[in-house]
């Protein structure tokens, strides 16, 4: 807390966001120098987006670095003009929009979910500023948007996307307020099972009218070295800042390994910024090392494996720490050992493997072995719950996820012994 | 904006039960609650003696309860999970802590005193 009460520290976290921005931007004129930058961009913006469609692969590596970086300026934007300070929250929001638009978020888009949010605050006469972190998260269903603009027949299509867009915004607010009681705080992407409720619920009855969401996917092995200099700069900064902060010894770090990460443990509010970003450095590292070990099996970096490492980066503000990810993953990865079904350097078991760790609050409170039963237990629900939604759930992992706590949580709670308390 | 008695009474709730749990697992043996409604919120007054050697721990209570800013979009997201847990964390003190309108802690001999405050308009 004695690090937020200097003045100039939200400052210093506003300008490692703006560096982020620029970042993105540089190097996505690194990777596309010319024209087909913008062109790439729009027609990232015009293209479907379900899972797992690559922008990189729609656009290219440049073209997609663009959007995820207006993505973010615009997020950024939102919280600026709503006068949110930067929590870990907010930092974990602003690095998943980012990530997010590597897989499939556009500025058209996010557009309407916005406008949809910004609705029910309007209707339960509040300040939109309550619902911006749920309304950003909830723009994980743009693919829905996309889908409809480009599916449904000319002169109706812009009607049908603005519509579900706002009909989308104006909803999950409301489910994603009340699915915490089901998973208890152990799920950390809470918007990604309530979007994925809601996008049974809508896919099912889009289906009814003949409507079947199916989308082509596309992956790219393109700006591997690229985008690896890229996140080794992104993860030294993130470092660097930290320390800068005051997280200069391993006395001071420890303190975050020490939570549980069970939402909310803002990890700014807690233990102030600076071991917050040697934390995020930390997290993201060991993601980066993860997939780089992949490397002899094919793996390359692209847009929804660069948009994992900033979901992993981005929570470690808010829950996660190598103490409780590492089972986790290591749940996953014995899962697709084991399992024929899903290869380990397959594009769907890689991001599963990255995004398990949502589930790190299970470790973090119960212990290691049953953050391993949590990794590995998500690695084969995840496998069958994106038909459910039509892959038009982008946090289709943050769906699995509750699904996971659902299950296990009651059963560990109930063979778990009760704390002594004197 | 509406003056919201229902929401920040069902908020009022989930605050004193959490810090209810906090008080009782900080090793108070007796604890004392007051709860005023004033013309434009609520206001609760709680006293607690705890245990010598959980001093560290009432401060850091005192702490989270009174922070530099408050975020609202972080208590409207995860708002709900306070209150229900048996064994308080740090993570829901701070989280009560961005819930209040104010608050002021006071940690001496022995004595923790509250007073915390939440304002029907937000």
């Amino acid at each position: 807390m004695t690090a937020l009460r200097t003045g100039g520290t939200q400052k210093y976290l506003e300008r490692i966001l703006l560096a982020l921005e620029g970042l993105l931007l540089m190097f996505a004129v690194l990777a596309q120098p010319d024209l087909s930058l913008f062109t790439g961009w729009w027609k990232i913006q015009i293209s479907e987006a379900g899972l797992i469609t690559d922008p990189m692969a729609t656009g290219g590596v440049g073209a997609a670095l663009l959007n995820a970086a207006l993505v973010l300026g615009v997020s950024l934007l939102l919280l600026r003009k709503m006068k949110l300070r930067l929590t870990g929250a907010a930092l974990a929001c602003l690095f998943l929009m980012a990530g997010f638009a590597l897989l499939g978020k556009n500025l058209i888009n996010i557009a309407p979910i916005i406008i949809g949010g910004w609705l029910h605050s309007r209707y339960r006469q509040e300040k939109f500023t309550n619902y911006l972190y749920l309304t950003l998260y909830g723009t994980c269903l743009s693919p829905m948007v996309s889908f409809l603009m480009i599916r449904v027949r000319p002169g109706f299509r812009w009607l049908a996307m603005a519509l579900c867009g706002l009909v989308i915004g104006f909803l999950l607010p409301a489910i994603a307020r009340f699915t915490p009681h089901v998973h208890r705080g152990y799920n950390l992407y809470n918007v990604g099972f309530a979007a994925g409720i809601l996008g049974l619920g809508m896919a099912s009855i889009f289906k009814g009218f003949g409507v079947d969401f199916s989308v082509e996917g596309s992956w790219s092995g393109e700006g591997h070295i690229l985008l690896c200099v890229m996140m080794l700069l992104l993860l030294a900064g993130l470092l660097a800042a930290g320390i800068r902060l005051g997280c200069r010894s391993w006395d001071m770090y420890k303190r975050v390994l020490h939570h549980s990460g069970r939402a909310v443990a803002d990890f700014v509010l807690l233990d102030g910024p600076g071991c917050t970003l040697v934390n995020m450095a930390l997290v993201g590292l060991i993601g980066l090392a993860y997939l780089l070990a992949l490397y002899p099996l094919g793996v390359r970096l692209n847009g929804p494996l660069v948009c994992c490492l900033f979901a992993m980066t981005g929570f470690a503000a808010f829950g996660k720490h190598p103490r409780n990810i590492v089972p986790v993953m290591a749940g996953a990865v014995i899962a697709s050992l084991l399992m024929i079904q899903v290869p380990i350097s397959s594009p769907g078991v890689l991001l599963a493997t990255l995004l398990c760790t949502c589930l790190a609050p299970i470790a973090g409170q119960f212990g290691w072995r049953w953050g391993v039963a949590a990794g590995f237990l998500h690695m084969t629900i995840v496998q069958n719950t994106s038909i459910l939604h039509g892959g038009m759930n982008l946090y289709n992992n943050g769906f699995a996820a509750g699904l996971v706590c659902l299950l296990l949580v009651p059963v560990i709670e109930s063979v778990q012994p009760e704390p002594d308390e004197e | 904006m509406k003056k919201r008695m229902f929401r920040v009474r069902r908020r009022m709730n989930l605050v004193i039960s959490e810090l209810n749990n906090a008080l009782l697992m900080a090793g108070c043996r007796e604890i004392g609650l007051r709860l005023v409604r004033e013309e434009q919120g609520l206001r609760l007054y709680i006293q607690g003696q705890y245990a010598p050697e959980y001093q560290h721990s009432v401060e850091r209570m005192a702490d989270l309860l009174q922070p530099e800013f408050r975020d609202p979009a972080l208590v409207e997201t995860y708002g709900e999970l306070t209150g229900s847990e048996q064994y308080p964390r740090d993570g829901e003190i701070a989280l009560v802590g961005q819930m209040l309108s104010d608050a002021s802690v006071t940690v001496a001999g022995g004595w923790v005193k509250m007073d915390l405050y939440l304002a029907f308009q937000q």
